[in-house]
């Protein structure tokens, strides 16, 4: 601890200027970003092109800091100094990670903290999120910057590996998994996807800094990458589907409810909904087949709504992956590869349907009444900016709330419309965005007046579910979507 | 009484980057207290060895150990008694002459850097990116002999440095090292020097050890060395053409020359036979013998003369 303690003195000692700039980074962050945020009173779009500048400004200072210190021992090559000196491999690592957690992270969690006041939310209600978001950081950022510092001799160096291994990364995902974004999550999947990653990114790190060995360490960066691309590939592909589906089936168990299921109604869509629900990748179609969902409580909502599917025709059989669903009035859609659609949209099919989802149950609600700024359910703050209520939460909202309004039709002051106004938040999880101040912007339609009631109905999770259900025969090219 | 390993010791040691050897499996000793002079060409694998020897580099065979604990697992606290001077050594550049030796200090349990920087004539405030080739060079110096490492290794440490600045880096080396740190016998600390300055050198160095081509071709005591190799003379009777001679010598003198009646060559088991009596059973009609000793540098100039005659000959 002393020897980590002595070189990260001298770390700070030398780092100074590069300190000094991402303080300054920090500052003006702190200072612009409220006035960019909705319903500020000096929001202009210069403003907002200069918060957005700052936001990646801010992770290129993470890499030249990371990079600089990692560098000052740098772990690549044979002539430095300090490979021949008494240096403890642990020592050095700690006296990094002390560097990056007391002179990269803590200035920015006291930024982020200031942004939280400014939006006059107490931050220590949040602590579970500010974690969350710390650590999506580190797996996403530090840990990945630290790694190519380790495995780089210059400060090119590393710029030039990471854009080389974000090129190649953007490229592979954009031509390789060109539906990914449709594919189901499967249960624990971030947090197996994560800590696999996380241990083999930190046991590499590890490993270079215990042993120097740098083409090996680049060769097992290599290898994780290939791995998560291979798991990737399985997961989008279903190669290895058999255990994700068993899990999937396991977190998401056939429905004990009899009177929740799937019904599906022959005959044609009405033409008004047979609009794309869903954003449609290159190559593939929506179809939406009149499939009702009989039995859910109408009070209730539906998340993660996913599908999996099996056609069947003379001579063909198509087994679809697990991907989202959208449910509509009366409907059920889906994406169909191109390919499939093509050769089954003539012919008299068999579809075999699995649908899950999980069912959100409303709390009891809470009627808040509006002012120029006030509390909301969720450790959230409202302001009324022009009649519309702009709500902030610190690092995430963390359940989906419905907000129902008395609107007002006209101007403040004029009698209330009898009519309610009904909008819902969206879940927003905390993200990798430097700016922890969540914000949702309630569009009720009309003007909402100081002293005007909210009621704020928060949902929680219910159950998951599943259902089956059995098509003997359907022609699959009536239901493509317009 | 425990016997105490050599300070350095290689066995079977060898490196291939690739398809290529830098460094046959060779056999080296170095004994405590020993001042061992690494010569060789450039590109003989005078680096690599030391790097094998300091674990900066892995060995692809064999095994080395340095104060008796094997090269692959030293640590950090094993740099607390070996100290590494290298003319390419990068440094903390932003770091002033003093403010490096500060930071270092806490590093060593041993530290006594007084009266260094003076004895070097360094100057204390100035930054290392601003010191000359030589004063830089110093600065490396005086980091290291502030630890009295009971081994340092120095790889070229003297090239390109002026007489006055060798000189003096010299004097310091010699009157700084210390005796062995355990105390079990009197030598002082072990140095393992590669250089091109085969004088300087020969004044101070007590071995010597010679790669050519990545083959260690010997490692002895120098004044072993110094008594083994002469350059005779020999001068043939009018009568006779040195030139007859020339094909018929023993391989063991190297580089023989001719010039008229005169034929020069490198004897090299001076210390075993006296080279007039072996000299005389070839040249029995020799009207004059003269056998005269050889400083390193011949010495060096001599061997890889008659190696690269020897390698193209084989080629």
């Amino acid at each position: 601890m002393t020897q980590s303690l002595h070189i990260f003195r001298k770390d700070v000692r030398h780092l100074w200027p590069e300190l000094s700039v991402y303080a300054l980074l920090l500052v003006a962050f702190a200072l612009v970003v409220p006035q960019a945020w909705p319903g500020a009173a000096f929001s202009n779009t210069l403003l907002q092109t200069f918060a957005t500048l700052l936001k990646i400004l801010i992770p290129i200072s993470w890499l030249v800091l990371i990079t600089r210190v990692v560098h000052e021992e740098c772990l690549v090559g044979e002539e430095q100094f300090w490979i021949t000196r008494p240096y403890h491999w642990g020592s050095l690592l700690g006296a990094k990670c002390i560097f990056i957690v007391t002179s990269l992270i803590l200035p920015f969690v006291v930024m982020q903290w200031s942004l939280l006041f400014q939006a006059d939310i107490n931050p220590f209600v949040s602590i579970s999120g500010m974690m969350l978001c710390l650590l999506k950081f580190c797996l996403i950022v530090w840990l990945p910057f630290t790694l190519v510092a380790a495995l780089t001799s210059t400060l090119s160096a590393a710029f030039m590996s990471l854009a080389g291994v974000a090129v190649i990364w953007a490229a592979l995902l954009t031509f390789l998994f060109p539906a990914t974004g449709t594919r189901m999550s499967p249960p624990f999947v971030l947090e197996i996807f994560s800590f696999t990653f996380a241990i083999l990114l930190i046991g590499t790190l590890i490993y270079q800094f215990s042993t120097r060995r740098t083409a090996r360490s680049r060769i097992a960066v290599a290898a994780i990458l290939f791995l998560f691309l291979i798991l990737l590939y399985g997961f989008v592909g279903t190669h290895c589907g058999t255990p994700v589906r068993a899990l999937i089936r396991n977190h998401y168990p056939a429905s004990s409810d009899q009177s929740l299921r799937l019904v599906f109604v022959p005959g044609p869509l009405p033409y008004e909904d047979r609009n794309e629900d869903i954003q449609v990748p290159r190559g593939f179609v929506e179809v939406k087949l009149p499939i009702h969902l009989e039995g859910l409580d109408p009070n209730y909502k539906l998340r993660d709504t996913n599908t999996s599917f099996v056609i069947h025709t003379p001579g063909f059989l198509y087994a679809s992956p697990w991907e989202s669903a959208a449910v509509g009035e009366g409907n059920l859609s889906f994406l169909v590869p191109q390919q499939v659609f093509n050769r089954t949209a003539t012919a008299d099919a068999h579809v075999h349907l699995e649908f899950l989802a999980e069912q959100l149950r409303p709390k009891d609600p809470q009627i808040i009444s509006s002012n120029d700024s006030f509390s909301a359910p969720n450790n959230g703050r409202c302001v009324l900016t022009q009649g519309t209520p702009v709500c902030r939460y610190a690092y995430q909202i963390s359940v989906p709330t419905r907000v129902k309004a008395l609107s007002n039709s006209g101007a403040c002051g004029a009698p209330e419309s009898a009519k309610p106004t009904v909008t819902i938040f969206r879940l927003v999880p905390a993200g990798t965005n430097p700016d922890p101040v969540v914000q949702e912007v309630l569009s009720l339609g009309s003007t909402i007046c100081a002293g005007s009631p909210l009621t704020f109905s928060e949902y929680s999770p219910a159950e998951t579910f599943r259902l089956e259900l059995d098509i003997p025969s359907v022609n699959i090219g009536q239901y493509k979507s317009r | 009484m425990t016997i105490k390993p050599p300070a350095i010791e290689a066995r079977q040691l060898s490196k291939t980057f690739g398809a290529t050897q830098v460094l046959a499996p060779l056999d080296l000793i170095v004994p405590r207290g020993s001042i061992l002079a690494l010569v060789g060409h450039n590109g003989a694998g005078k680096t690599t060895l030391i790097k094998l020897l300091l674990n900066i580099l892995q060995p692809t065979t064999g095994v080395a150990t340095v104060l008796g604990q094997s090269t692959a697992t030293l640590t950090s606290t094993a740099f607390t008694r070996i100290g590494y001077i290298s003319e390419n050594q990068e440094l903390p550049d932003w770091m002033t002459v003093q403010s490096f030796l500060d930071y270092l200090r806490p590093f060593y349990p041993t530290w006594n850097e007084t009266g260094l920087l003076d004895e070097l004539d360094l100057p204390p405030n100035r930054k290392l990116k601003h010191l000359s080739r030589g004063m830089r060079m110093k600065a490396v110096f005086a980091s290291v002999l502030a630890f009295s490492p009971s081994v340092i290794l120095m790889d070229e440490p003297f090239s390109g440095l002026d007489p006055v600045v060798r000189d003096e880096l010299i004097q310091t080396l010699l009157g700084r090292i210390h005796p062995d740190d355990e105390g079990a016998d009197e030598s002082g600390a072990t140095i393992l020097i590669s250089s091109h300055d085969l004088g300087e050198i020969e004044s101070f160095a007590t071995h010597v050890a010679f790669l050519h081509e990545g083959t260690l071709l010997f490692a002895e005591p120098m004044n072993t060395l110094i008594t083994r190799f002469r350059e005779v003379t020999v001068t043939l009777p009018q009568s006779e053409s040195a030139e007859e001679y020339m094909t018929n010598l023993p391989d063991s003198w190297l580089s023989p020359e001719s010039s008229g009646t005169v034929i020069r060559f490198i004897y090299t088991k001076a210390d075993t036979e006296a080279p007039e009596i072996a000299v005389r059973g070839v040249f029995q009609r020799a009207e004059g013998i003269q056998s005269e000793s050889m400083t390193l540098r011949t010495i060096f100039l001599a061997l890889v003369k008659a190696n690269r005659t020897e390698d193209r000959s084989r080629a």
